[in-house]
């Protein structure tokens, strides 16, 4: 027992012994403890602090190898590589984990130059451009098909000199799959795998962008199944699906890589055929698909009822300056194949343009027509042949409007299809039953009356 | 328990009562008279418990007042005895953050390899003002924390309010909430 210079006696040979003991962390083992028997308070005070030392330390090792272990984990789950790359040496270090990314079959980094060797798609530069700022991200395919990977450089001030770069790369070749895949499916008809008619009108207007359409002229076909309603009545939408199928399936054979085909709703189809030069090509193509088609129908669960398509064509940039423009005047010369023989095709021209504006303009007219007295009532005789004596009179309908009469041939099929039968038909009916209560004789009155009218129902009533 | 605790307590008794309230003490805990009590050795917690309910015993005290005496006295001996750790952490809320890591290193510190694993009695959770701790441990001390705790504040100028969130001062498991207010200066003046 010494004694120090405040006087108290001190354990030097406990304290001797201690130091010696401690030298035993040169090993690096830091689960060595030190003991003492000494009776002296400051020497227990050492050892245990000593201890404490190694058992902090021995803890912050501990931790770090479980947080090594934990982000090794989270770099192979989530396909992540981190390295760090000192300046000004260019030396790569890594940290955690190397998963091999980018491609590289389990081979380590060798430098900033083989990494960008691995960046595909023309994307070299802009990847390269990361290193010379504060950093950045970038998403870029790799060289081998599908892959695609998403770097993230930050400057890291770094302890070491000229700091560096720290450079997360991760493998995103799934997600970029999911999203394709999700994009897919929104442009795309999931019974066909055609596109849909989202995607076809984003085409059009691609396509009509004024620098394009200068150079490349090209050909809308709106492609429609003929008699596809009773199809799908007869035989069921199973069967109607598999004619759509068939008449997609036919659609791919005929056109050519660059030309487009959608489904653009129910039976109707629309190919774009891209560089025409005259309308000769779009006649041709509408030829060959009304024939192949026929062909491959023919052979359908259908084939009884529907073999055949009706096509309306438009041409861009003249027939219209926008996707809208051109699919409807498209469907307007496909309306005119349809009303006049189905299983042809037809241009769009101004005439249909102006027959489809008179019609609307007609259409328009004729709701409101009874309200406004311009439809009357006329009265031809029913003669008996045998007598030579009238029986009875047959009501028929008038419209005059603007001093000019209409015929009912023009206006009662238009009345009927948009339903503005239902008031001319109970006009008719109840002026022809006013006028007949007023004869004299006993006489009968006809009134033509549509099926539409009919259905509609209320007809008894309507005559009380 | 470490030797730190026992031996305190001993100091305690050794200032405050005569020799045979001490010895009476001791025995009635489980210890032998004259026991020494090294600090670098592991005793019992069973009977490192037993001393401070032999004291209430022995002096007719409720053991509440002989946990804030002994809590004070320790408070004076530690900081005496490792000046350092309470000079890294000049305000209450730091120190009390700390504690855990100086509690579960000094008490596996003394173990070998195979025994330190022990489950850790104490985790502490920074609070905006103050911390949330989470106490775990047979020994049911938490009414020693909170005696320690607000001794510790008051001795800094501060006023610590303390609040159970889970258990109470006599539970194995707690989830205390000590939350830390500057003394109010007409009370410190
Ligand atoms: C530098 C100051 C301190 C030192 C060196 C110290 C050291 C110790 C040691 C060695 C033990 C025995 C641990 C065992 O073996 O399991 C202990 C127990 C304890 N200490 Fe501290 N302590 C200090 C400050 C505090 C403070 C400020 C608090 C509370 C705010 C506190 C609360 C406790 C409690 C509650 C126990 C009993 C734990 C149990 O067994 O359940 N200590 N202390």
């Amino acid at each position: 027992m010494t004694v120090s210079g405040s006087g108290d006696p001190v354990d030097r040979a406990a304290i001797e012994a201690l130091c010696q003991a401690m030298c035993g962390v040169v090993t690096g083992d830091l689960s060595l403890r030190l003991h003492t028997d000494s009776a002296d308070l400051s020497v227990q005070k050492l050892a245990l602090m000593a201890n404490f030392m190694l058992e902090t330390a021995q803890r912050a090792v501990e931790r770090s190898r479980t947080y090594a272990a934990a982000l090794d984990n989270v770099q192979r789950v989530a396909r992540l590589e981190a390295w760090r790359l000192t300046r000004p040496e260019g030396e790569i270090v890594p940290i955690g984990q190397v998963c091999g990314l980018p491609e590289c079959d389990g081979e380590a980094l060798r430098g900033i130059g083989w990494f960008l060797d691995r960046v595909g798609g023309g994307q070299r530069e802009r990847v390269e451009r990361l290193f010379d700022g504060p950093g950045g991200t970038a998403e870029w395919p790799g060289n081998t098909a599908g892959t695609w990977f998403r770097t993230e450089v930050s400057a890291s001030s770094g302890d070491d000199e000229g700091g560096g770069h720290l450079v997360i790369t991760q493998d995103i070749s799934e997600r970029h799959r999911a999203a394709e895949e999700i994009r897919y499916l929104a442009e795309h008809d999931p019974l066909t795998g055609l596109a849909n008619r989202r995607r076809l009108i984003a085409c059009l207007d691609a396509a009509l962008d004024p620098a394009r359409i200068e150079t490349q002229k090209f050909a809308v076909h709106v492609i429609d199944i003929d008699r596809f309603k009773t199809v799908n009545d007869l035989y069921g939408h199973t069967t109607g699906d598999r004619v759509l199928i068939e008449l997609a399936a036919c659609l791919r054979g005929e056109v050519r890589e660059h030309d487009m085909i959608a489904r653009s709703g129910g039976d109707e189809f629309v190919v774009v055929q891209n560089g025409i030069s005259t309308e000769l090509d779009a006649s041709r193509l509408a030829e060959r698909l009304i024939g192949a088609v026929g062909e491959r129908l023919a052979t359908s669960e259908a084939a009884a009822v529907s073999t055949t398509v009706s096509i309306g064509i438009a041409l861009a940039p003249d027939d219209g300056a926008t996707a809208e423009a051109l699919l409807s005047h498209a469907d307007m010369a496909l309306g005119q194949v349809k009303s006049a023989s189905r299983n042809g095709f037809a241009f769009f021209n101004t005439e249909i343009n102006d027959a489809q504006l008179a019609r609307r303009r007609m259409e328009a007219d004729l709701r409101g027509a009874c309200g406004r007295d311009e439809i009357s009532v006329q009265y031809q005789p029913q003669l008996d042949i045998v007598s030579g004596r009238i029986v009875g009179f047959e009501a028929l309908a008038r419209w005059r409007r603007n001093n000019r009469d209409i015929s009912p041939a023009v206006f009662i099929p238009i009345a009927e299809e948009t339903g503005s039968i239902i008031e001319i038909g109970s006009f008719v009916l109840r002026e022809a039953c006013r006028e007949a209560a007023g004869w004299r004789a006993p006489l009968r009155v006809a009134v033509n009356i549509s099926v539409i009218q009919i259905k509609h129902g209320q007809l008894p009533a309507l005559v009380e | 328990m470490l030797g730190i605790i026992p031996h305190t307590i001993d100091e305690y008794l050794k200032r405050r009562v005569d020799a045979q309230t001490r010895a009476a003490v001791l025995l009635r805990a489980g210890f032998q008279d004259g026991k020494q009590f090294r600090l670098d050795t592991e005793y019992g917690d069973a009977e490192c418990c037993a001393l401070v309910a032999a004291i209430a015993d022995v002096t007719g005290g409720a053991t509440e007042t002989v946990f804030d005496e002994i809590a004070d006295f320790f408070l004076d001996w530690a900081e005496q005895t490792f000046p350092g750790f309470f000079a890294v952490a000049p305000d209450t809320r730091r120190f009390l953050m700390m504690q855990p890591e100086i509690h579960n290193s000094l008490a596996c510190g003394l173990r070998s390899s195979g025994q330190r694993k022990v489950a850790e009695k104490f985790r502490a959770v920074e609070l905006p003002d103050g911390i949330r701790m989470h106490y775990r441990s047979s020994n049911r001390l938490a009414y020693f924390y909170c005696a320690l705790a607000r001794n510790l504040a008051a001795r800094r100028g501060e006023i610590a309010e303390i609040s159970f969130i889970e258990g109470d001062t006599a539970s194995s498991a707690a989830i205390i909430e000590i939350r830390l207010k500057p003394e109010p200066a007409l009370a410190r003046a």
